[in-house]
């Protein structure tokens, strides 16, 4: 031990991490093939990775077209949405935490889910959209049309959330605030839209807002993963910065961080990286407050290997929940969002009694 | 060579005065203590030295350049900062913390040059069986160096330290201040401390600025510190003896 320099130490913690990180991604890659093995119809593993490449290298392989169907139709897309939806919150998550300065952040503190259902309550109950007044058969004519308006209105309602936080200095405080003020105004909103439709316009919100990854569809997955592709790096950018802000707003400004930029940005790509999967599959809860706490618990809160395991680890937490949802009572597929509660929360406690050490 | 001008400071809490009208210099390798009883303004003062609080009336120089000048990043390399109190949610490891006071000077990764720099200093604190301690798990004075630490890290020209000494036990109090004594010799930096510890500020620094009500009430060599002042701005009898170098040595009078 004595000999070891301190640079080499830090080197070896690196290293470390990083090796950390490598596994994830295997462990990830292992789950995205078993999660496109099972279900109602189980394919082996070997059809799995023959079908996969069969589009693509079809003259040295030959697959049958149900098999194909089922994985390109069915499981790829809701596999990909698992994994994209999971780094979307778990990244959303782990920048809200810091940021806000609280452990009990997450992708909803800041109104996402709330003004998403509001957004849907409006197009399955009035028919009403931001594209004016459809009446019911807009919400049958465009598949769309609910995506479209959970989406605007979580942006208005991440707007105003920034706006109000804006004005007071962006503390973290009042931000939160905000974000709580606001969701019990949606929540409101969509209650009182439900208290006048019908009981199978009632039903049609509340299964909105379960999480279901069978809604997804190949646009929705080209879409999440621009965004997440565009956004994550933006943010990974700012590691460090993120770093300096754990030690406070003072000494962070002191170091030469624009504080309330970062704060600003940080709020408008988390609202972005949430309501974008929220509005086609509706809200999950739990794995963008659990993902960043598990993986800094495994690597520690430095942000350079933080963000990235945040999302790895909310990959694999929505693809292992969504992998359960499908065969614990199958043929029923149960709604994801339900499994994440009773996996992550059991597991999330498992992990913060069994260590010993004080963790916040 | 580094020089610091405080020009007319003024500053409210909305209707609440903070300081007025404060002005000194500090010249490169001076320390500088700024005592006085609570609520005297000392924090307040070295806000707005680090440019987190803007004066309402006057100026601060570095180099005969207004503060309002520099970007943020620039005053990162130029001063430190260690505050009165730092806590946080989700800790790193010591050996981190340190890591962070080159923020300014590095881009997301740190350079072989940093990392060289955070092991320097945390050796010259004699914190190496800390280093990858976690933050939340070290005793107050543990804590308390990790932050001067990072300030040093930062390799300022100037470094503001409010309460530095706080929580630290006499030898770590002694420790702390004679390696900040030592490097403003020798580095030539500016050091500004505010304390309470009119002791420990008696014995360590160049100058003096005694503080009461937002003003400066004295300014000056350690030795021409008098009794009165003192008495006057902590509202308390005082005796005031000196040691073998002639400088004074306080204790409050207790009447039975």
């Amino acid at each position: 031990m004595a000999s070891k320099s301190l640079y080499e130490e830090y080197e070896g913690l690196v290293k470390k991490r990083t090796l950390f990180l490598f596994s994830l991604t295997l462990l990830l890659l292992m789950l995205v093939m078993v999660s496109i093995s099972i279900g109602t119809l189980k394919i082996p593993l070997s059809d799995v990775i023959k079908a996969l490449l069969t589009p693509l290298f079809s003259k040295y392989f030959k697959s049958n077209i149900l098999t194909l169907n089922v994985i390109w139709n069915l499981r790829l897309p809701r596999t990909i949405m698992a994994i994209l939806t999971g780094a979307c919150f778990g990244v959303a998550g782990c920048i809200l935490q810091v940021t806000l300065r609280n452990p009990l952040a997450s992708p909803y503190t800041i109104g996402v889910a709330s003004s998403a259902a509001f957004g849907a309550a409006l197009a399955i109950i009035l028919g009403a959209g931001i594209t004016g007044w459809g009446g019911q058969v807009m919400v049958y004519k465009n598949p769309y049309f609910i995506v479209f308006n959970a989406f605007t209105l979580s942006m208005i309602c991440s707007l105003i959330i920034m706006a109000l936080s804006l004005y007071k200095g962006a503390s973290p405080g009042t931000t939160i605030l905000a974000g709580i003020s606001m969701t019990y105004l949606f929540s409101a909103l969509t209650s009182l839209l439900q208290y006048f439709g019908t009981t199978e316009q009632i039903a049609a919100v509340v299964f909105w807002v379960f999480g279901d990854l069978g809604k997804a569809e190949w646009f929705d997955v080209a879409i999440t993963a621009s965004i997440l592709f565009i956004l994550v790096p933006m943010v990974f950018i700012f590691s460090s910065d993120y770093n300096a802000v754990l030690a406070g707003d003072e000494t962070a400004a002191s170091l030469g961080v624009n504080v309330r930029r970062l704060r600003i940005m940080s709020l408008a790509v988390a609202s972005l990286l949430t309501a974008t999967p929220v509005s086609f599959i509706g809200t999950i809860g739990f794995v963008g407050l659990l993902a960043p706490h598990i993986a800094r618990m495994a690597i520690g809160s430095d942000h350079r290997f933080l963000i990235p395991s945040a999302l790895l680890t909310g990959s694999i937490l929505l693809l292992a929940a969504d992998a359960i949802s499908r065969t614990i009572v199958s043929p029923l597929i149960l709604p994801v969002g339900i499994v994440t509660a009773f996996m992550g929360v059991p597991l999330f406690l498992y992990l913060l009694l069994s260590r010993r050490e004080k963790y916040w | 060579m580094v020089t610091l001008k405080i020009l007319g400071v003024s500053f409210n809490y909305n209707s609440i005065k903070a300081l007025e009208n404060v002005t000194f210099n500090v010249k490169a390798g001076e320390v500088i203590s700024i005592i006085g009883p609570n609520g005297a303004g000392k924090t307040t003062l070295l806000k707005c030295m680090a440019k987190l609080l803007k004066p309402k009336h006057g100026t601060i120089l570095i180099d005969n350049r207004s503060l309002d000048l520099f970007k943020r990043v620039e005053l990162a390399k130029l001063i430190g900062y260690v505050p009165q109190l730092e806590e946080t949610r989700f800790p790193l490891t010591v050996f981190e913390w340190i890591l962070l006071g080159r923020k300014p000077y590095m881009g997301m990764k740190p350079s072989k040059k940093d990392l060289a720099i955070v092991e320097n200093v945390i050796e010259e604190l004699k914190m190496k069986h800390l280093a990858f301690r976690k933050v939340n798990e070290l005793s107050g004075g543990e804590w308390r160096k990790t932050i001067v630490a990072r300030a040093l890290a930062q390799e300022p020209k100037i470094l503001l330290l409010d309460e530095p000494t706080n929580h630290l036990d006499l030898k770590h109090q002694v420790e702390v201040l004679k390696l900040i004594r030592e490097l403003a010799i020798k580095k030539k930096l500016c050091v500004i401390i505010a304390t309470h510890d009119v002791n420990l500020a008696l014995r360590f620094s160049d100058k003096i600025i005694v503080l009461n009500e937002g003003k400066i009430v004295f300014c000056g060599n350690v030795k021409l510190l008098k009794r009165e002042v003192l008495e006057k701005a902590y509202d308390v009898k005082i005796e005031m003896l000196h040691d073998t170098n002639r400088c004074p040595i306080v204790v409050p009078k207790i009447e039975a």
